[in-house]
């Protein structure tokens, strides 16, 4: 192209002089010789002096990074087969600076060996690639701060279009898919528990410039599961043209919360129940005073009327034992005789019944011990579990027990209640759930047992039993399948945290869908202690 | 006629506990009283056998009551019958009441109760014997004893088993959670006659609030040196009386139930002694009648004073019994305790044999072995006792 304007002298001047103004450098290099000119500029950039220094291909080239020379060689190649070529590369300077060169190359004549020759140009791009690589950290940096957190984070423009978003969003929903956010919230809003309108005024309220954060909670079945989470929306700081909006899965958290309201409240009710079953067991024992009193004072009584009976038969006139008869009749003496005892007994039995459940709350209102192991019949345990469980149970399933002779066991009692009590709250939700559009009763069955070295209870429900896919996960902490407020997830972890951790148990369960579940515990008769011993 | 006075706020459950007793009316004196206040008027001036209190009453509390009960009448057996069944609050009455009973209690426990506080009474002539023990809340355990049980209960967490072996070889302690466990408060369903049975249901938390409500310590620090030595002297007797009476229930080929209620009674055989050089001790038990060292009235003062407190009745008979050459009626559990005491009194084999060990089928062979390496033993101990020296 310049060959065929022909510049003039005077314009080759004011080139080269606009290009050292730009500190832009100029070479050129005689392929047939390998001479090798540089103009003052390329000393400048190399940060040497032009007196006493010849050039040559060879002294050229030891300028250049040895990791970026094959980059170098290849562009000067390059130029010969494509007539033009550009490289950036780094060199290495007298005092040890390093620069960044962005040098192009042009070939010449490259059909006429003589002649040919390749003319460039090299620019001192340094401080621009410094910018790009910081700038390539900062963002790695930022993407890795996004990508690290738990929470699903997107950036989002007025229109809706995802802009950024981290690892952990991408993993629920690729960006390709869903590029647009509000497209996903018009597919997803229906599906789940949130007051569509209100999302919509909070996304209308971020773009007219709110600056206030706004927060929706929700839950959602992810495989099955119900996850709870927050999403939080507020402007981006420095943008006023996006927000972010951070998604939280609180499901765990609002576990452990609803954990320990639910201990505290087990508490205030333990608490309760002492003071309760002190003003319940005093009328409680002078019902069963008062019945008994009434019973022996029936049985005096009816054996006062015998007597008479006897005496009148012998010694009263007609009239007299007619008037009586009529009597006896009229009190319907028989009947008495024999509902009397009976009512006695089954009142008694009824006090009886109160005095357990009694008992029972008073045992699990006052756990007692925990830090300390103690003697204790397991088979006691259970049957006090039955009595508070009762209510869950009774409606649902009949409880048939097969409670062995079974040695003393050294434990930790409360742990224990507590491992058996959800148990068999488990197993009757277990069965109800089963049973939830028939009339039908389930089945509890319990049984303890023992070996030489094991105690072994086992809790057999006849529930729908545990789904393949789930039955690996039964024992994790937080596991649930059951609705929000049936349950916290806690139960079996627990279970299993007692049983293997503080008494050196085992847990196991055997189930098949359609026909129940049997949980099967075994705990080390010689107790933990001794076996620390040993 | 046993008099007895029952006290409680509610004018239902004394009516109640009144026509369910009225069939006893011609054995039990009963009275009634639903204030307190007026029921410590009434003990002021009247003598009653056993008082029976509710603990939570509005104005004075079945504890301060009972207290004051016990000032006036040490001689009445203080039974709690209460509401708060539960065992912290039975610990909080052990140094006023003998026996604890829960609400709701049937009249079979209650009558029980009562029964065993006033069965051993009559042989215990001596009215001022009886207020004697009646005031004694707790026995003398060894201040070595209790600064180490003190040390245990300290540690965080607490070794079970070292507590369990310092409770099992003292004599005071193991006698009190014997009271404690088979309290109705505790709610076992059967008796309990073995102190180590009694400290595995018991726990070591339980273990130390007993020592503490007690105050094991404090009557420990009060005591001289001699009277330290007299006591732990004693304990070691009866650990070894209690270890000669197991050996001879195995090689007669006892029952291991029957041979471990033999350990359990030679070792409590010596409450008495031990009740004894107590009631000496006391400042408020003056005049002293010669309680001397008769074995025989020391044996009826321990049986007296485990059987208001509510002790298992095989052990009260095995105390009481426990001089008694042995018969072919009389129980056997207390005739392996006489044939122990004879062992260690070196009495002669043949002669033990003839006098009585034959009825208990143990063998002269039997004897002297038993003797023999109980003469072991005492040399070892001899020798350990020379080397701390």
């Amino acid at each position: 192209m310049i060959d065929e304007v022909r510049a003039t002298d005077d314009d080759v001047a004011a080139l080269r002089r606009a290009l050292q103004l730009a500190r832009i450098g100029m070479f050129t290099v005689e392929v047939a010789s390998g001479t090798i000119h540089w103009d003052d500029v390329m000393y400048a950039l190399h940060g040497i002096d032009r007196a006493g220094v010849e050039i040559t291909g060879e002294s050229s080239l030891a300028f250049v990074h040895p990791d970026d020379r094959d980059r170098m060689v290849g562009a000067c190649a390059t130029a010969f087969t494509d007539t033009q070529a550009e490289a950036e590369y780094r060199i290495v300077r007298p005092d040890g600076a390093i620069r960044y060169l962005h040098a192009t190359f042009e070939a010449k004549h490259i059909n006429d060996i003589a002649h040919c020759i390749v003319v460039g140009t090299a620019q001192d791009v340094t401080q621009q690639s410094e910018a790009i690589a910081a700038l390539a950290k900062a963002t790695k940096l930022a993407t890795g701060i996004l990508d690290t957190l738990p929470d699903s984070v997107i950036v989002v423009n007025y229109s809706g279009d995802i802009c950024v978003a981290n690892a952990r969003w991408r993993e629920f929903a690729s960006i390709e898919e869903r590029p647009n956010y509000f497209e996903l919230l018009r597919e997803i809003l229906p599906t789940i528990d949130l007051d569509e309108q209100a999302v919509w005024d909070a996304v209308a309220q971020l773009q007219a410039g709110g600056t206030e954060p706004i927060t929706f909670e929700y839950s959602m079945m992810v495989e099955g599961e119900t996850r709870w989470n927050t999403a939080q929306s507020q402007p981006l700081t420095g943008s006023n043209e996006h927000f972010m909006v951070v998604f939280a899965d609180t499901t765990d958290r609002r576990a452990q919360v609803a954990d320990i309201l639910h201990s505290q409240k087990l508490e205030a009710v333990g608490q309760l129940a002492a003071g309760i079953a002190h003003e319940i067991n005093t009328p409680v024992q002078f019902i069963g005073d008062n019945l008994r009193f009434v019973g022996d004072a029936t049985r005096s009584l009816l054996e006062v009327i015998e007597t008479c009976e006897a005496i009148s038969t012998k010694h009263t006139t007609e009239l007299g034992q007619a008037a009586l008869a009529d009597a006896y009749g009229r009190a319907d003496i028989d009947f008495l005789r024999d509902e009397i005892p009976l009512a006695v007994a089954q009142a008694l039995g009824g006090v009886d019944r109160v005095a357990a459940i009694v008992r029972a709350l008073k045992t699990f209102g006052h756990p007692g011990d925990s830090e300390h192991q103690q003697s204790a019949d397991l088979n006691e345990i259970i049957e006090t579990v039955l009595v508070v469980a009762q209510n869950e149970v009774k409606y649902v399933a009949d409880v048939e027990c097969d409670l062995r002779d079974i040695p003393q066991l050294h434990c930790f009692q409360s742990d224990l209640n507590q491992v058996f009590l959800n148990l068999i709250v488990n197993a009757a939700h277990a069965v109800a759930d089963f049973n939830s559009t028939s009339a039908d009763r389930g089945v509890i069955a319990i049984s303890t047992d023992h070996d030489a070295d094991d105690i072994v209870v086992t809790i057999r429900d006849s529930g729908g039993g545990i789904p393949e896919s789930i039955q690996h996960r039964i024992f994790e902490p937080f596991f649930t399948t059951k609705e929000v407020g049936r349950g916290t997830g806690q139960g079996l972890a627990i279970a299993r945290s007692i049983i293997v951790d503080r008494h050196s148990g085992q847990i196991s369960f055997e189930t098949e869908p359609g026909v129940g579940t049997t949980f099967r515990i075994a705990l080390p008769i010689a107790g933990r202690n001794k076996e620390q011993q040993q | 006629m046993i008099r007895i006075l029952f006290v409680d706020d509610e004018t239902d459950l004394l009516a109640g506990l009144r026509r369910l007793l009225r069939g006893h009316r011609d054995r039990w004196e009963m009275y009634f009283e639903s204030d307190p206040r007026v029921a410590l008027e009434t003990v002021a001036v009247m003598e009653f056998d056993v008082v029976v209190s509710d603990m939570r009453m509005p104005g004075i509390d079945g504890a301060e009551l009972l207290r004051q009960v016990r000032n006036i009448q040490p001689g009445a057996v203080r039974i709690v019958l209460s509401g708060q069944a539960e065992l912290t609050s039975a610990i909080r009455s052990l140094p006023i009441a003998h026996q604890f009973l829960a609400k709701p209690c049937d009249s079979e426990r209650l009558e029980a109760a009562i029964e065993r506080s006033i069965a051993l009474s009559d042989q215990l002539s001596d009215p001022d014997i009886r207020r004697a023990v009646g005031a004694v809340d707790a026995l003398p355990s060894p201040s070595a004893t209790v600064l180490a049980l003190q040390e245990e209960l300290s540690r965080i967490p607490i070794d079970a088993l070292r507590v369990a072996a310092l409770v099992r070889s003292d004599l005071a302690i193991s006698v009190k959670l014997l009271q404690i466990v088979n309290s109705a408060f505790f709610g076992l369903p059967r008796t309990v006659t073995d102190p180590d049975e009694a400290i595995n249901y018991l726990g070591a938390q339980t273990i130390g609030d007993v020592v503490i409500a007690t105050e094991l310590l404090k009557s420990a620090q009060a005591r001289t040196g001699s009277r330290d030595a007299e006591i732990a002297t004693l304990q070691a007797r009866a650990q070894r009386r209690a270890d000669t009476a197991l050996e001879l229930a195995k090689r007669c080929g006892q029952l291991p139930s029957v041979a471990r209620l033999a350990w359990v009674g030679a070792f409590l055989a010596d409450v008495g002694t031990l009740l004894v050089s107590h009631l000496d001790e006391l400042p408020e038990y003056k005049p002293r009648p010669a309680l001397g060292t008769s074995g025989d009235l020391a044996s009826a003062l321990g049986a007296y004073l485990i059987s208001i407190w509510g002790l298992p009745h095989e052990l009260v008979e095995t105390v009481a019994l426990q001089h008694e050459v042995p018969s072919p009626t009389s129980p056997t559990v207390a005739g392996l305790v006489w044939a122990a005491q004879q062992v260690m009194d070196d009495v002669p084999a043949q002669q033990i044999f003839e006098a009585g060990a034959h009825v208990l089928g143990i063998s002269i062979a039997d004897l002297q072995s038993v003797s023999a390496e109980q003469d072991v033993t005492n040399n070892a101990k001899h020798h350990e006792g020379d080397v701390a020296a």
